[in-house]
């Protein structure tokens, strides 16, 4: 430099040494040389201090706006600027700020990116929740002062927060839907259509749900209101099968009609929470119960007067059986009248009645007992009728078909007619008893049961004393017999007239009667075909022989003895028949004489009528080649004959032959040759 | 006498035993018939396809069989054994022996025990699952009185029949003693006992035609209600003919029972009313052994010499009808009609006949 301006000095003193310049001209273009170089010197120093400024100016903005997105985003600022220290020039130093400053705004865009998003997710939820969809804000504001995390988690936890309700909502609408649904089930409505009603995007499955308190909050009153539509109706559809059961009871509906409504009356005491069943309570489907309960109710007053007519028979019979007398019938009739015309309600009536059906079975049940005592007293007074007529008939001990059964009757009605007075006696200080704690009489039919007992006991008295004079009569008859006996030697003998005969047989009553005539042809050809019956003393040993039947017979032995000997006979004379030697065909069992041991006694009878001595010869000769259905007694006998000349024709023989030491062997012993060694001989009978 | 029955005996097995029939017995759960005899085998047969299934020899006479299940048997043999045969396999093994010839046997469903008795006066009880040879299926030895003669089995009580008219009376669930020892009330030797279906007594036959219906409990109002009856007897030219009862078998529903004596008869009693209530008409010689089938519905009827009036050689009757020599032996089985074997209730006064 130096040399280039001294040689541009030097040219310029050799070009004015050339021109010859004046020495002042010279200076003077030195002078203003001079001052043009500081001007420009000037100038570029001013232009390196306006530089200088502006790279302060730089590095102090970046270092604020750093600042700055540190504190908006809650971290501590990473540079720190330490002006006395710094190390290096302006430049560098602005060079060391700026990438950090590049960085720090990145974070904070990305930042502001998550804030946004949080936040248009609130606005969202937000927004669904107060169910303002209009109010959702186009632009989304973010503070960017605050970016912090702290912030940020703020706001995370506040869009939880809503997330949480939305969902809360969404369960309770869920569970509001499905209440709403099976109430519209049971009440038969279109669930479809009520949802729509109360929401339109409710009924689209997909489409996006209001959740707003307030759609809740019309759910709520729907499910209300419907509730209280089915409490409603279940009340009305309980009333209409109380009364249906009710006509039901009353008119005897058979089960297959109370069938088809079965569903109805079996909820009759449910709650409303446990009517679930779809439909049952319709408006259509109350309807028709009520129909049926309209038709029910129609039916009832058109069968009202028989429904009386028939409590009335029930009534009736009650009283019938139990011997009592209805109080009130007039009043029934007039009641019935009254129905006819239209007067009087029949229920009404119909509950009279049952009421007094009621009062009659409570008293029918209290007079039970004496009933029963009344019903035995008057049996035994027939039999006593009975008897007496029987008494009367002189050939009663005749031995006639089932006259056993007449005998046996009789044996019972002297037994019970015995009892009598005492029955009489029981029964009426019964009804005194019952009188007096019910303050009324005791009818029977009408009539004071406790005059009939005295009635009956008057009557009697005069019967026995009737007897005992006729008992007087007859011993006053007799003596005077005996006395004309001492004086013509002869005694008069008892008439027998043939025509009594009959009398006591009709009087033995139906089922006896029926059994004698059921006999009558077997014994009468007994008593035609018989030779006479010697007795024999047969009797005695087939006692023994029989055994335990015998024992069990002796009862009835006792009772009939005459009667029986006479029938038992004639069994025994059939044996002597002509026709006896073809019942005893070969193989016909026979029975072994018991006690004399002899096998060839000449009495031999069948093994038939041991037991049933009323049985004919006809049916002891059956045929053993033929089979017959006919059963058999059997032979039974307490103890075996005795073995002295038992014909045992194999056993014993055998016996005899192979074991002479008196040892028994079986068929197979003898057969396999099997014999008892001595040791086992002496055994025996151990 | 014929040797063709008549008709209503009912069907005749084709192969009978050659020999004498010992015993036959009906199957628990089908028609099998289980057929012992003298002829040294046990036959079992298909009673209403009248097919002979199977037959096991033995070397000595057969004198009881029964059924274990459907598909095995037992037998009790002159030999002394005990033996077991199994039908499908034909195999057969020995339980076990007695010292004399085992007389009888019945095989226990309530136990699940073989009982045996035997003339040498005892009865043994086997287990006959254990494996094979006496020291494993040998649950018990019991001395008797006598020889044994017949053996009954009802649920858990076994009535013994011996030699001597000795009845014993056991509970098979304490076999140390007997819980009854009876003496037969009839006074000749027992032939046969069998128990009532219902398990209240027993009914024990003789040799001299006579049944006893006993009852094991033994309070006075059971013990009048037993009593014994004559049957299986004749007369002939005025003298009486007593025949053995062999064979007694109950009706399984009923609870009738049929006798088969010595005379060719078969009768069908009803013990509770005291009725006979049939007779078949008669078989060509003795009735060895009757079994009802598990229903009722048939009857097996071995007609077959016992051995009861000494050696008789088998020569058909139409030869020569001399004393020494006896009919066939043979096997019916006839169906049962319900009005056979149905008791009929006492009637008083009695209908007409």
């Amino acid at each position: 430099m130096e040399t280039t301006c001294g040689s541009l000095l030097c040219e310029l003193k050799i070009i004015w040494d050339e021109v010859g310049e004046t020495d002042k001209d010279r200076d003077k273009m030195l002078l203003e040389l001079e001052q043009e170089c500081l001007e420009i010197y000037r100038r570029k120093v001013d232009q390196a201090n306006r530089c200088r400024a502006q790279l302060r100016q730089a590095i102090a903005d970046s270092e604020a706006e750093l600042a700055a997105i540190c504190s908006a985003m809650g971290e501590r600022p990473v540079h720190i600027r330490q002006s006395d220290q710094s190390a290096g020039s302006l430049k560098e130093e602005l060079s060391k700020i700026i990438p950090q400053l590049e960085e720090m705004q990145k974070r904070k865009v990305e930042r502001k990116n998550q804030f946004l998003e949080v936040v248009e997710q609130i606005q969202i939820i937000s927004s669904e929740i107060n169910g303002s969809t209009s109010s959702i804000s186009s632009k989304v504001v973010v503070d960017e002062t605050d970016l912090s995390l702290r912030r940020l988690e703020e706001l995370h936890r506040q869009l939880h927060a809503l997330q949480t309700e939305k969902s809360d909502r969404l369960k309770q609408i869920q569970v509001h839907l499905g209440t709403l649904n099976s109430l519209c089930l049971v009440l038969g409505m279109d669930f479809k259509q009520t949802i729509s009603e109360i929401h339109p995007s409710l009924d689209n499955s997909e489409g996006c749900k209001d959740i707003s308190l307030d759609l809740i909050e019309r759910l709520a009153t729907a499910i209300k209101k419907f509730l209280d539509v089915k409490v409603q109706r279940m009340q009305r559809l309980q009333d209409l099968a109380t009364t249906m059961l009710e006509l039901w009871n009353l008119m005897d509906t058979p089960i297959e009609e109370q069938q088809m409504f079965q569903n109805i009356t079996c909820n009759i005491a449910a709650s409303e929470h446990e009517i679930t069943e779809p439909d049952t309570l319709s408006v259509d489907f109350i309807n028709y119960v009520e129909a049926e309960v309209l038709r029910l109710e129609e039916l009832k007053s058109s069968k009202m007067k028989e429904l009386v007519l028939k409590k009335r028979t029930e009534l009736e019979e009650i009283c019938r059986k139990t011997h009592m007398v209805i109080e009130a019938d007039s009043a029934i009739e007039y009641a019935i009248e009254a129905i006819e015309s239209g007067v009087v309600d029949p229920s009404c009536v119909l509950d009279q009645i049952e009421v007094q059906v009621a009062k009659v079975k409570e008293e029918a049940f209290s007079r039970k007992d004496i009933l029963e005592r009344v019903d035995k007293w008057l049996f035994a007074c027939d039999e006593e009728c009975w008897l007496e007529e029987y008494n009367r008939d002189e050939n009663r001990y005749n031995a006639g078909r089932g006259a056993h059964l007449t005998l046996k009757r009789a044996e019972k009605a002297r037994a019970l007619v015995n009892k009598l007075p005492a029955m009489v006696d029981a029964l009426a200080s019964k009804t005194i008893a019952w009188e007096k704690e019910r303050g009324t009489e005791f009818t029977y039919d009408g009539v004071r049961l406790l005059s009939m007992l005295e009635e009956y006991t008057i009557l009697r008295d005069e019967k026995e004393q009737e007897r005992r004079r006729q008992r007087d009569q007859k011993k006053l008859q007799g003596q005077l017999m005996a006395e004309q006996e001492a004086l013509y030697g002869s005694k008069p003998s008892p008439s027998k007239s043939q025509s009594v005969k009959k009398g006591p047989r009709i009087s033995t009553g139906g089922a006896s009667n029926r059994r004698l005539s059921m006999q009558a042809p077997k014994a009468d050809s007994i008593h035609s075909t018989r030779v006479p019956a010697t007795p024999l003393s047969r009797p005695s040993s087939r006692k023994s022989d029989r055994g335990h039947q015998i024992e069990h017979d002796d009862g009835l032995t006792a009772l009939a003895t005459g009667r029986r000997n006479l029938s038992r006979n004639s069994s025994f004379g059939s044996n002597y028949e002509p026709e006896s030697p073809m019942m005893r065909k070969p193989f016909a069992p026979i029975s072994l004489p018991a006690e004399n041991g002899t096998f060839a006694t000449p009495m031999k009878s069948t093994n038939v009528p041991e037991e049933d001595y009323t049985k004919t010869p006809k049916v002891m000769s059956f045929v053993p080649a033929t089979p017959q259905t006919v059963s058999v007694p059997m032979q039974t006998a307490v103890t075996p004959a005795p073995p002295s000349h038992q014909p045992i024709p194999y056993a014993a023989n055998v016996a005899k032959e192979v074991a002479p030491e008196e040892v028994e062997y079986s068929f197979e012993e003898i057969r396999a040759g099997f014999v008892l060694s001595s040791a086992h001989t002496k055994s025996i009978h151990v | 006498m014929t040797a063709v029955p008549p008709p209503s005996s009912g069907q005749e097995l084709s192969n009978p035993p050659t020999d004498g029939v010992s015993n036959l017995r009906f199957s628990n759960h089908s028609d099998h018939l289980l057929v012992s005899s003298w002829d040294k085998t046990v036959r079992l047969y298909d009673a209403t396809a009248n097919v002979l299934r199977g037959e096991f020899s033995h070397g000595s006479p057969v004198l009881d069989c029964c059924f274990h299940d459907d598909s095995s048997g037992f037998s009790a043999s002159a030999d002394n054994t005990v033996r077991r045969f199994v039908f499908n396999s034909n195999k057969e093994d020995i339980i076990g022996k007695h010292d004399a010839p085992v007389r009888c046997v019945e095989y226990s469903y309530a136990a699940g025990q073989l009982i045996t008795g035997s003339w040498d006066k005892t009865l043994k009880c086997w287990d006959p699952r254990g494996a094979n040879g006496q020291e494993r299926t040998l649950i018990g030895t019991y001395q008797q009185p006598e020889r044994v003669y017949s053996l009954s089995l009802v649920g858990n009580r076994l009535v013994v029949a011996t030699a001597g008219r000795h009845v014993n009376v056991f509970d098979l669930r304490n076999m140390s003693q007997p819980e009854q020892r009876r003496e037969s009330s009839l006074k000749y030797q027992t032939r046969c006992v069998r128990c009532y279906p219902n398990g209240t007594g027993y009914a024990l036959s003789s040799v001299e035609g006579r049944v006893a219906m006993e009852f094991f409990d033994l309070s006075e109002a059971s013990q009048t209600k037993k009593y014994a009856f004559k049957c299986h007897r004749k007369s002939e030219a005025g003298r009486d003919i007593v025949y053995p009862v062999n064979a007694i078998a109950f009706h399984p529903i009923y609870g009738t029972f049929a006798t088969g004596g010595c005379d060719g008869y078969v009768n069908v009693w009803d013990g509770n009313n005291k009725k006979r209530l049939y007779q078949y008409s008669k078989y060509p010689t003795s009735i060895a052994a009757l079994s009802f089938s598990r229903d009722g519905h048939l009857l097996a009827v071995a007609s077959s010499y016992t051995f009861e009036e000494g050696e008789k050689l088998y020569e058909p009757a139409s030869i020569s009808p001399s004393k020494n020599h006896h009919e066939p032996d043979a096997i019916f089985v006839r169906n049962v009609n319900e009005i056979e074997v149905k008791p009929k209730p006492k009637v008083y006064p009695n209908p007409p006949a």
